[in-house]
Formats: structure tokens, C-alpha cells, sequence
């Protein structure tokens, strides 16, 4: 069997962080299913009208944490894309899971993204806090979209 | 010293979260299930230790002589470690500064709830999702669920805040 490879161990020895099990053990996000270099997560959500507990990411994490990783919003359920019916919606989280004016919106529209920072190279200088960075972890991607999802002015779908 | 048990393959061997004074990385510590709050201090001898253990959200520390089990901590708890018996929160927006004392095991969410309500700043109901903490001479947010306690270490004892805007990504 071949040794997983830099990036791949990476991040499993990330999964196995404190910082990530607590937001598990919390019931912030969790790890549906991982097929290197392709992870599946579901992060919880406050409660809204008809909206789901939880949203679904695909998360390619090749580079890892090189690299930014660059995640869609997923249906677990289908195992596919989220229409963007179904995209949580509200001042700043709606921005973040869609972006009408943008082409590559199987992305999250944030300075955390590979896709998105790619084309915004100015969110490196106007969103230091956000912006992707190898001390970064999956924990912290996974907490900015919990924050999102839980904030006051996230709407429901 | 506690590094050498393994709740893998002792059923014995509970996991705690520790916030540490000073640093806000986690930790996951293996304990025995049935030892005692001192085993969670940075020192096997109490007696030369000024550090105290916390229950999350607790204004009291623990007494360290007593069981994890009569102490409530159990698997996969979260408790503070450090030697700062409570933190001077100070936070500044728009000129002004408001400041008040918490435990060091209360978590930056709640310090931020204060500075935006009613005894803060009085942020409008709207504008609380769209602020956020920021450690002076930082640029970093602080995890929500980071306690105060580990943004700063004794003597000192306090933190310095601004509360900023979140921006939205824009351009």
C-alpha cells in the first residue's frame, strides 16, 4: 500500500485535532464520508422555517494546507450539488454559498476558498482574518461557515 | 503525569478539552476516570502550583483535591487551566471603552455579547451578526468558543478588544 501523501496526512492528522473534534463533539460540524482528496462535511445550522439543521460541503482539500481548500455546496442526501434553492440565504452567508454575478459558484464566495481567492487577490489585504493561509486548518473553514450559518442574520433557505 | 494513558485501549482513560491560560489552542488530555482535578495542572504537585481548573462558563474554580466525577467533569468536558482568577475584559469601538471582569473560563462569545448589548455599546439588533472581537494589534477573529482566559496570562490578566465590522467579500 502506498503512504498517503504529504497533503493527505495533513489533514487527516488535522481531523484528529482537538480543535476539530470539539466542533464535532459540539455538534458544529462533522465528517460525513473522506476519499482523498475529497472530503464530505456537514455543518450545523441555527434553526429557521423549512430549512435543513445542517449543510453539506464537498471540500477538495488537494494541496492541504499549502494550498486553500475549495469546497461547493453539496446535498448529502443526492450526493451532488445544492441548487441554489436551497442555498442558506441572509446578508452574509448568501453571499458566501451564492454569488449570481460569478461564474465558478460550485465554490463558497469567501477569502477561505482556493476558487475564490484565485480571483480576489485583494482579499488578501482586506480580509488578513479571513483569508486562507498554510497555519490554517480545516477547523477553521468549517468554524467561519458555522459562524455563518448561525449567525442573526442568516435567513433560512 | 498523564501523557502516557491512552483512552484507546483503557476504558479507564476519560478525554477532557483544556483551555490553557495564554495560548488559544485546545487540548484533549487523557485522565484517569476515577483521579482527581489536580491531574489536569501543568505540575503533579498542587502545593507549588498556582494554576486552578475551571468548568467552562464557571465564575468558581474547582477544588483540586477533589474526584473528576464529584468535580461534573467528564468525557470530552471542557475546562479552563491557568493562574488568572478572572480577566479584565477591556473592549474599544468608535473612540469610547467599556471594561468588565469575567472568569478566564468564559468564552469570547459571551464576552462579545456583552460588548454589543445593553451594558456595551448598544449595538442596534442588526448590526450584532455584522461586529466582532478582534484582539488589539491583531488581525485575527477569535473562535467564539476560545475563553478570555487564554488571551492572556498572569500577572496581567487582561485583554484589550476592538470591536469591528465584519466585512462582507466584496470586488
Amino acid at each position: 500500500m502506498l503512504a498517503a501523501a504529504p497533503d493527505e496526512r495533513a489533514l487527516r492528522a488535522a481531523l484528529e485535532t482537538a480543535g476539530f473534534q470539539s466542533g464535532v463533539d459540539g455538534g458544529r460540524w462533522r465528517l460525513v464520508k473522506l476519499e482523498w482528496p475529497i472530503g464530505i462535511f456537514a455543518v450545523s445550522a441555527a434553526e429557521r422555517p423549512n430549512s435543513p439543521g445542517e449543510f453539506g460541503l464537498r471540500v477538495d482539500l488537494t494541496g492541504y494546507p499549502q494550498q486553500a481548500p475549495t469546497s461547493a455546496p453539496w446535498d448529502l442526501d443526492l450526493d451532488a450539488a445544492l441548487p441554489a434553492a436551497q442555498r442558506p440565504k441572509g446578508d452574509r452567508v448568501g453571499k458566501v454559498f451564492y454569488n449570481g454575478n460569478w461564474d465558478e459558484d460550485l465554490a463558497l464566495y469567501a477569502p477561505w476558498d482556493r476558487k475564490a481567492l484565485k480571483g480576489h487577490a485583494i482579499w488578501r489585504d482586506r480580509h488578513p482574518e479571513d483569508v486562507w493561509h498554510p497555519g490554517r486548518d480545516i477547523a477553521f473553514l468549517l468554524e467561519r461557515v458555522h459562524e455563518l450559518l448561525n449567525a442573526d442574520d442568516y435567513a433560512g433557505i | 503525569m498523564t501523557t502516557s494513558l491512552n483512552p484507546e485501549t483503557d476504558e479507564n482513560v476519560i478525554e477532557v478539552y483544556v483551555h490553557t491560560e495564554g495560548t488559544p489552542d485546545l487540548q484533549l488530555l487523557p485522565v484517569n476516570r476515577d483521579g482527581h482535578v489536580r491531574d489536569l495542572l501543568t505540575t503533579d504537585d498542587p502545593a507549588v502550583s498556582d494554576e486552578s481548573i475551571w468548568l467552562a462558563e464557571q465564575d468558581e474554580p474547582l477544588d483540586v483535591e477533589i474526584t473528576l466525577v464529584d468535580a461534573g467533569i467528564t468525557e470530552r468536558c471542557h475546562v479552563h487551566r491557568g493562574c488568572c482568577t478572572s480577566v479584565k475584559a477591556r473592549v474599544h469601538y468608535n473612540g469610547t471603552a467599556y471594561d468588565r471582569s469575567f472568569s478566564p473560563a468564559t468564552p469570547v462569545a459571551q464576552v462579545y455579547r456583552w460588548a454589543a448589548g445593553e451594558d456595551g455599546f448598544k449595538l442596534p439588533s442588526e448590526e450584532i451578526p455584522r461586529h466582532a472581537l478582534l484582539v488589539r494589534g491583531t488581525s485575527e477573529f477569535i473562535d467564539a468558543e476560545v475563553h478570555v482566559g487564554s488571551l492572556t496570562t498572569s500577572p496581567r490578566c487582561d485583554v484589550d478588544f476592538n470591536l469591528v465590522p465584519k466585512k462582507r467579500f466584496e470586488g
